[in-house]
């Protein structure tokens, strides 16, 4: 009873996505005739391929990216309002691509080309704030504060970036000030073929820890009494978390509550804390919550769009406000 | 099937109990009492592998638990903590559905094996018929069955559990036990539980572990009373155990007020009660006399019809 309602909460899902991926191709800046994608003009198959698919592509793999290291991240911390955003962590890959392109100028023109030098140090600066957040964790329980701790990780993130910035000569703090507007669009398929690979990776370790994952959910306790090891899961975690929050932050800069929000939308879908059925729904709520995000950074008029983060924002924060109150 | 040699529990350097050498056979409900901070959670815990022994050994089915990784341990024993489980949107079903982990594979499949063990572990709890509800939507007690039923799912030769009737009011308790006492009876499995309930320990354990400062004392219930050692470990001048039955008895005597009490009804039991209750001595030979009949007192001449206005004329109100 409970798989055929899944099975159809999963279809509809996966439908939805799909016509999300279209209608997300479909609107731009520019707009193109309808049969743009088969037409021969060079310019329309242009914007389509080199433009609007990548961006498409780079919102389904952030959106559902996040959203997952949302979810291990509440499980985790057994805290509902952990998220890469609220803890944290995408504080922590700013201050670490920070650190790259303003304090790394020496580094080799070929590593900074090629996206990876930017992917690995968000992720260090990713793995960083986590660390230190799961350290206070262990002393701090409530849900709140634990909040307010990763706040005020974030900020001192925040104001070593600015202190850098300070420090830094004009040519790559412009790199720093254009990476920060970060968008969806910025990722071209070079930069793609660095951030797919190592999200599907993310993603995968994610599905491979799905039943420690449920394990941790009756608390580290139960968990270890049903035989798992917690200390390799937590660190799974923490991998798991870098690889997704720090690649997708290296590119697209840091995006505000979905990774939080997402989460909660599944489970109250599904009806269900299962992370063998919540990890899929995270993956296909958050491309489309994504992409539905991009779309509407399209829509106040031609030739102009609102960043993505302001959008992000607009949707996750109620949700938090919603979370809290539903907590009372 | 459970036997410790020489353990020492404690945290870090402290050491709480040193030397204990227990053993349980199969079916046992063994109660482990004793007043607070003589280390009964702590026992529980390094029992249940949760924290390493300060030194000694601890064997089930002559395996030293100490050296076993957590899967192969957590199919040798179960838990039931006192950690309060809040996930929203989990059921009945999946929370005992967890009790699979230690068989099942990497994504925890449940085969039908693995499920005729959790609707037989529902059954055995009387949940079955709530088994798609949500662990928010029952009862406490209802909550409590359940993830006693998670502990049988992993069928495990000894359960342990922490308090498993701390929170709920008198009848979850009691049911909570007699569950727990028809389980030991029909399952053979061993179950060691923590309880300040000495109450139903005493009427519900085939033997009891009985902690106090100075060690450990195991027996069955009547021989620990017969010989004084609940006493010992729990009486001090304010109360004592009745030798008759067994019940605490609090003795909250500051008067000199003494009171004869003539009659050997029920009615006189329940005023030798409230006398007590006020600090008031019953003796055989005191200047004040209360005939008890079966529906009215006697006292001082006065005909009184409850025990409200006897004590009215006793204290002169």
């Amino acid at each position: 009873m409970r798989t055929g309602r899944n099975i159809l909460i999963f279809g509809i899902l996966a439908i939805v996505t799909g016509l999300l991926f279209v209608c997300d191709i479909s609107f731009g800046s520019v707009s193109l005739p309808f049969n743009a994608l088969v037409s021969d003009n060079p310019l329309y198959r242009d914007i389509i391929y080199n433009f609007r698919l990548p961006k498409a592509l780079t919102a389904i793999v952030t959106g559902a990216a996040i959203s997952v290291a949302g979810l291990v991240m509440q499980t985790l911390f057994r805290n509902p309002l952990a998220g890469p955003y609220v803890l944290g962590v995408s504080s922590g890959a700013s201050l670490g691509v920070a650190v790259y392109l303003l304090a790394g100028s020496m580094l080799p023109t070929a590593l900074a080309q090629s996206g990876w030098g930017l992917v690995c140090s968000a992720v260090f600066g990713a793995v960083l704030v986590l660390l230190l957040v799961l350290g206070v964790s262990f002393r701090v329980r409530q849900a709140v504060s634990l909040l307010i701790v990763g706040i005020m990780f974030g900020q001192i993130a925040g104001s070593l970036v600015t202190i850098l910035q300070n420090a830094s000569n004009p040519d790559s703090l412009k790199l720093f000030v254009v990476w920060t507007f970060g968008s969806l669009s910025a990722v071209g398929w070079n930069y793609m073929w660095v951030m797919l690979p190592l999200v599907t990776i993310g993603l995968i370790l994610a599905y491979t820890l799905q039943k420690p994952l449920n394990g941790l959910l009756l608390g580290e306790n139960y968990a270890q009494g049903l035989g798992i090891n917690i200390t390799r899961t937590r660190v799974m975690i923490i991998v798991v978390v870098a690889l997704l929050a720090g690649t997708t932050t290296a590119f697209t800069g840091p995006i505000a509550f979905i990774g939080m929000a997402v989460p909660h939308l599944v489970r109250g879908l599904f009806r269900t804390a299962d992370h063998r059925t919540t990890i899929t729904g995270c993956i296909l709520c958050g491309a489309s919550l994504m992409m539905l995000c991009d779309i509407a950074t399209q829509l106040p008029a031609q030739g102009y769009t609102l960043p993505i983060n302001a959008i992000s924002a607009l949707v996750g924060a109620p949700i938090i406000i919603w979370i809290i109150i539903k907590q009372k | 099937m459970l036997a410790t040699q020489h353990l020492d529990i404690g945290y870090g350097k402290r050491v709480i109990q040193h030397d204990l050498n227990l053993t349980a056979n199969s079916g046992d409900l063994i109660c482990l009492t004793g007043t607070n901070g003589t280390g009964k959670s702590t026992l529980l815990r390094t029992l249940a592998g949760l924290q390493k022994p300060l030194g000694g050994s601890i064997q089930i089915q002559e395996k030293n638990i100490t050296q076993l990784s957590n899967a192969t341990r957590a199919t040798l024993l179960a838990l039931v903590l006192t950690d309060n489980i809040v996930v929203e949107n989990l059921t009945l079903y999946d929370l005992v559905a967890t009790g699979r982990f230690p068989y099942t594979g990497w994504n925890g499949y449940l085969g039908q094996h693995d499920r005729d063990i959790v609707k037989t572990a529902l059954e055995q709890v009387n949940l079955w018929h709530k088994a798609h509800y949500c662990i928010n939507e029952v009862s406490d007690g209802e909550k409590q069955r359940g993830i006693i039923a998670k502990a049988l799912a992993q069928d495990t030769p000894l359960i342990l559990l922490d308090e498993p009737t701390a929170h709920l009011d008198l009848p979850n308790r009691v049911e909570i036990m007699l569950l727990l006492r028809r389980l030991s009876v029909n399952t053979r499995k061993t179950f060691i539980l923590s309880t300040h309930e000495l109450d139903l320990a005493l009427q519900m354990a085939d033997r009891i572990w009985l902690m106090g400062t100075q060690g450990i004392k195991t027996g069955i219930p009547e021989d620990l009373m017969l010989t004084g050692k609940f006493q010992e470990a729990f009486g001090n001048a304010a109360y004592h155990f009745d030798e008759t039955d067994g019940h605490c008895k609090i003795e909250p005597l500051f008067g000199n007020l003494a009171v004869t009490i003539v009659g050997q009804n029920t009615a006189a039991l329940w005023l030798e009660r409230a006398l007590h209750r006020c600090g008031i001595h019953v003796t055989h030979d005191a200047a004040l006399r209360i005939e008890a009949h079966d529906n009215h007192f006697v006292v001082n001449g006065r005909t009184t019809h409850s025990v409200e206005e006897t004590l009215d004329v006793i204290f002169g109100r």
